[in-house]
């Protein structure tokens, strides 16, 4: 009886090593999984021309110090994007005295360094010109001068993710000064997607210039949103 | 060769089957088991499968053609080399004594983790086809999400690009059933042991699934034992076909066959068995997609992804028979278990 039932055990423990010995063959994916189509050249130039048009409506927003309360509240100050002028979110402004790491600013126009940051990690949600949606992170760190030429100059550190649907994007900005009224000047905003990097430079004017390879390739108008190729 | 005779065809398989009857009667008095119960868990198991055809097809009336195909594909690819699994357990089959054999048989195919979500990109000439306000613009239009065996709580979408940029989002599916198995269960009747054949038969009656149709079920099969051809074979050796067709409502068929040769050896209790087989399946979808606009009838066939499969398995002869294998295929990966009552 004794034997029978050692048989059994074994044989029982046989069939769960051959299933065990089997249990990792995998199958092959039969799900279609496409790879996403590389980004083109002047795709690549869409992609930054819409980062040129988020940084040209967030980054004035440090030295416009009439959106906030005369009355000092807790620091950060946050901005609400409403969806006009292609973009929606939220922003948050911190101003700082002596370095951008420095002591809080009790009052914003008296401020050293501003940092803009998104609130949601979503960033700010922008509509393209033909009327989808990509979202924008970005870290925004700027040295503010006072007085006459009410400016702000974007520091080196100062960048952020782009991401389009299935494409993503890093760019970095540098150089740049905004006012409060007027087209931003200088830069560039350095754009890497894919297998392109796209600079873009402001002159003062709505009509940024976008360059490939350090070849400027095409223009892009901020007031009418139209990518030319040069 | 220290060979059972018991496990033999021709007149040794007479000496076997007597005992197993016996142990079968026992089995069934002990209250163990019974064989209404069994039909009953296969039936509602069954109706498990319609159920997922209803979903199915309610799921898939809110998207178009490509998204259909490419969300389903791990059913549609994997359903038909799950119902060619587990098509038998022994290689042995008596020349000389009838016999009948009742079993359920479940089968499972094993999917790929990355089965649970899919990418489809598609280049198009016109993105109005998807939506009308980019009617004649070229693009890129990328589908991508869970399947319908991916997660149910995150929602797939279709993106249309123009020169990298998205210019219309519309949202996809939701998985239906987060699991990475393909499973199926079905009563097997088999009958043979003249001339070292066997018929085997798949049925299951048809079930009226509300809002879809009748859920019919059958396949058959047929085997043969080469013991009087191929004598003195360490092993027992068989070669067989089997044809098996689905059908839920008008929304779902699915044909599947195999050839397949198989070799067995009984130690004791225990047979070991394997083979190689050569499989065909397809599966034809038909819905009708309800889109804002007008609703449209469609219907696509894919076939199944797999042609071949190599085979292993034991059975287990406690009275009652267990049988296991696994089935690793040109694409797919099969496993199924059955439990056998032979008479």
């Amino acid at each position: 009886m004794k034997i029978k039932e050692c048989k059994r055990s074994l044989a029982a423990l046989a069939v769960l090593a051959l299933l065990a010995a089997f249990w990792g063959c995998e199958s092959d994916p039969v799900a279609p999984h496409d790879p996403i189509p590389a980004l083109t050249e002047e795709g690549a130039a869409n992609q930054a021309a819409m980062i040129a048009l988020a940084v040209n409506e967030v980054a004035p927003l440090a030295v416009d110090y009439s959106l906030w309360p005369a009355a000092k509240t807790d620091p950060p100050y946050q901005y609400y994007f409403d969806g006009s002028d292609n973009i929606d979110g939220t922003v948050a402004l911190d101003y700082r005295n002596g370095s951008p790491t420095g002591t809080h600013a009790a009052v914003p126009a008296l401020a050293g360094f501003v940092t803009i940051f998104n609130v949601y990690p979503e960033g700010v949600t922008i509509t393209t010109p033909l009327g989808g949606q990509l979202n924008i992170t970005a870290t925004i760190i700027a040295a503010l001068t006072h007085g006459l030429n009410e400016s702000a100059e974007i520091l080196t550190g100062s960048g952020g993710t782009l991401e389009a649907g299935a494409y993503s994007a890093v760019f970095t900005i540098e150089d740049l000064v905004v006012t409060r009224d007027g087209w931003p000047t200088g830069g560039p905003i350095v754009f890497t997607g894919g297998r392109h990097e796209v600079e873009v430079m402001f002159n003062g004017t709505a009509v940024v210039t976008l360059s490939l390879d350090g070849v400027d390739r095409w223009t892009f108008n901020l007031d009418t949103l139209t990518l030319t190729e040069i | 060769m220290g060979r059972n005779p018991a496990a033999q065809p021709g007149p040794f398989a007479q000496a076997r089957e007597v005992p197993i009857v016996k142990r079968a009667r026992t089995f069934f008095k002990a209250g163990t088991v019974s064989v209404p119960w069994i039909l009953f868990a296969a039936l509602a198991l069954t109706m498990v499968q319609g159920a997922l055809a209803q979903d199915l097809e309610e799921t898939l009336s809110q998207v178009g053609e490509e998204y259909a195909v490419a969300y389903s594909s791990p059913f549609l690819h994997a359903f038909g080399p799950s119902l060619n699994s587990g098509m038998y357990h022994t290689a042995a089959i008596p020349h000389t004594t009838l016999t009948i054999g009742f079993a359920v048989k479940g089968m499972a195919a094993k999917l790929s983790d990355e089965d649970q979500t899919f990418t489809r990109v598609m280049q198009v000439d016109d993105l109005g086809v998807f939506d009308p306000d980019f009617d004649g613009v070229e693009g890129t239009v990328v589908m991508t999400g869970p399947t319908v065996f991916g997660s149910d709580e995150v929602e797939g979408s279709i993106i249309g690009y123009v020169n990298g940029l998205p210019v219309f989002e519309q949202e996809g599916l939701e998985g239906l059933w987060e699991t990475d198995f393909v499973p199926m269960v079905t009563p097997e009747l088999s009958v043979g042991g003249v001339w070292g054949l066997r018929a085997v038969f798949r049925y299951l009656p048809e079930v009226e699934i509300e809002d879809v149709g009748k859920f019919k079920y059958f396949g058959w099969g047929l085997q043969w034992n080469t013991g009087e051809v191929l004598k003195n074979l360490p092993v027992d050796l068989m070669v067989g076909y089997g044809s098996q067709k689905l059908e839920v409502g008008t929304v779902l068929e699915t044909n599947a066959s195999m050839f397949y040769v198989a070799a067995s050896r009984q130690f004791s209790i225990l047979t070991l068995y394997g083979g190689i087989g050569f499989e065909s399946s397809d599966m034809t979808v038909t819905y009708t997609y309800e889109s804002d606009d007008l609703d449209q009838d469609i219907s696509f066939e894919v076939d199944g992804a797999q042609d071949s499969r190599l085979t292993i398995g034991g059975t287990l002869d406690l009275g009652l028979k267990l049988n296991a294998e696994i089935a690793k295929g040109s694409a797919i990966t099969t496993m199924s278990a059955g439990l056998i009552l032979g008479f």
